[in-house]
């Protein structure tokens, strides 16, 4: 039972995204802005910091493939970027102290990260035009804003779930 | 030895790299969905459907509290239309009638027009919507198949992006891209044939595109998708006409359409399939 905690979180943040878009009342708001939810970068993010590397590393790469293939259809794009995010955050909190807000702030950093990078690449690809100020004021920030929220309501029970995950292993 | 296990790792990321740029690459072209891609969809599609009824079911009450406050406005407004429906109803029946009766007479039983409609839910939208796309519930195995429409009650809101076993992904008209046109018409008293060709996002309007200069569109006139290229059926309703302007070399019309479904808001919808297509395959199979 206990064995089974992580991925089950992993599997809820990861259809909780899905699930809060389209449910999400689709007003003006949702129409100009682009509210994002990147509830399971959040997730995976704590897990680099308070699991390890190598386990992060490993969902990253099944749920960025995952994400390619039923949400985007272009493979390859989040399972490269989740397992890179996925090793820079451990790598990361070998420098840095490992305390709740730090992760908060280094999960928002990633967000900010992977934004700029999906963008790059729908730029390449041209499947959009938006130009750069839009990109900033209707979906960097709301995004940002969003995940904020996110982070100020979950990230601490998050922590202490994955703490003591990793305390149970321990002691096996 | 420090220096080695860097340059491991320099190499592997560069290798993933190149990975990367190949399978972008290999999803850009215009393609099927290979079998471990539909297995994935549907596998993820049935978590999301067990996730799914319950928020949906706590949203849904929360939305029925706000529609009571309008329910005394909109049965006032409903009881006016219903006697106008009665004698609209009737109409219809008669005219069904001689159609019917009329296309015996020349023997041709099948049209453009008659569709098989497949009801499908929605489960799960792209939660990152650099592309509006939604998935359904309903895949190859009850009938869908790639570039099918699909339709709201109101009318025409996407079409079918790629079909997997047991679920499939819409594509909605607010994020047509190039590749994507839909063959439709103005109705009027000579019918106007043009291109669904992309949507004007601060208008929150389609355009209709490739109309002829010398053809006469009025505003409030209604555009249905006219069935001649692909496989969408006859007389499926898009919009209304707003606005009509000359394209920006001056040769054709462009017009604005604004839909009638609302694009952003969806729920069920309907996957439409033409009924000459299946006697056509009957026919094929019997052969």
């Amino acid at each position: 039972m206990k064995k089974w905690m992580l991925p089950f979180l992993a599997i809820l943040c990861f259809v909780v995204e899905s699930i809060f878009v389209d449910l999400w009342p689709k007003n003006d708001l949702y129409i100009d802005y682009f509210f994002v939810p990147r509830f399971f970068l959040v997730f995976l993010v704590f897990t680099a910091v308070y699991i390890g590397k190598m386990r992060a590393m490993i969902y990253g790469f099944i749920f960025g493939l995952l994400y390619d293939c039923v949400y985007t259809e272009l493979l390859g794009v989040y399972a490269f970027a989740f397992t890179l995010i996925a090793y820079l955050a451990a790598k990361a909190m070998k420098v840095l102290y490992q305390h709740w807000f730090i992760a908060c702030l280094l999960a928002l950093f990633f967000i900010t990260v992977l934004e700029f990078y999906v963008y790059g690449i729908q730029l390449l690809i041209g499947r959009t035009d938006m130009p750069w100020q839009t990109f900033c004021s209707h979906r960097l920030w709301p995004t940002l804003l969003l995940n904020s929220a996110f982070l100020l309501v979950f990230s601490y029970p998050l922590k202490q779930r994955l703490v003591k995950i990793k305390r149970l292993e321990q002691e096996h | 030895m420090p220096q080695f296990f860097l340059n491991k790792r320099l190499i592997l990321l560069l290798v993933s790299m190149i990975v990367l740029v190949a399978l972008i690459g290999f999803s850009l072209k215009d393609r099927q969905l290979t079998w471990p891609e539909q297995f994935l969809k549907d596998t993820t599609g049935f978590v999301q459907l067990i996730f799914h009824k319950p928020a949906q079911l706590v949203a849904g009450f929360f939305e029925n509290i706000n529609d009571i406050k309008n329910t005394y406005k909109e049965n006032k407004l409903l009881k006016e239309r219903l006697e106008e429906y009665v004698t609209l109803e009737a109409q219809v029946q008669t005219l069904k009638k001689e159609n019917e009766n009329l296309r015996a007479l020349l023997h041709k039983t099948e049209s453009l027009r008659d569709f098989i409609p497949i009801q499908a839910t929605v489960i799960g939208r792209n939660p990152e919507r650099w592309r509006e796309t939604i998935i359904v519930n309903k895949g190859e195995q009850h009938g869908v198949k790639k570039d099918m429409a699909v339709i709201t009650p109101e009318g025409l809101v996407g079409k079918v992006q790629h079909a997997s076993q047991f679920t499939s992904t819409v594509q909605l008209l607010s994020a047509l891209d190039q590749n994507s046109r839909i063959s439709a018409y103005v109705q009027g008293k000579e019918n106007v044939f043009g291109l669904i060709e992309g949507y004007d996002e601060k208008r929150r309007e389609l355009l209709l595109k490739e109309i002829p200069f010398d053809a006469k569109v009025k505003k409030k006139q209604k555009v249905l998708t006219s069935g001649l290229g692909g496989i969408f059926p006859k007389g499926l309703p898009i919009g209304e006409v707003t606005k009509v302007e000359p394209d920006q070399y001056g040769l054709t019309k462009v017009v604005y359409v604004k839909p009638f479904a609302n694009l952003y808001d969806i729920d069920d919808v309907i996957i439409v399939k033409r009924k000459i297509d299946e006697t056509l395959q009957e026919k094929e199979e019997a052969e």
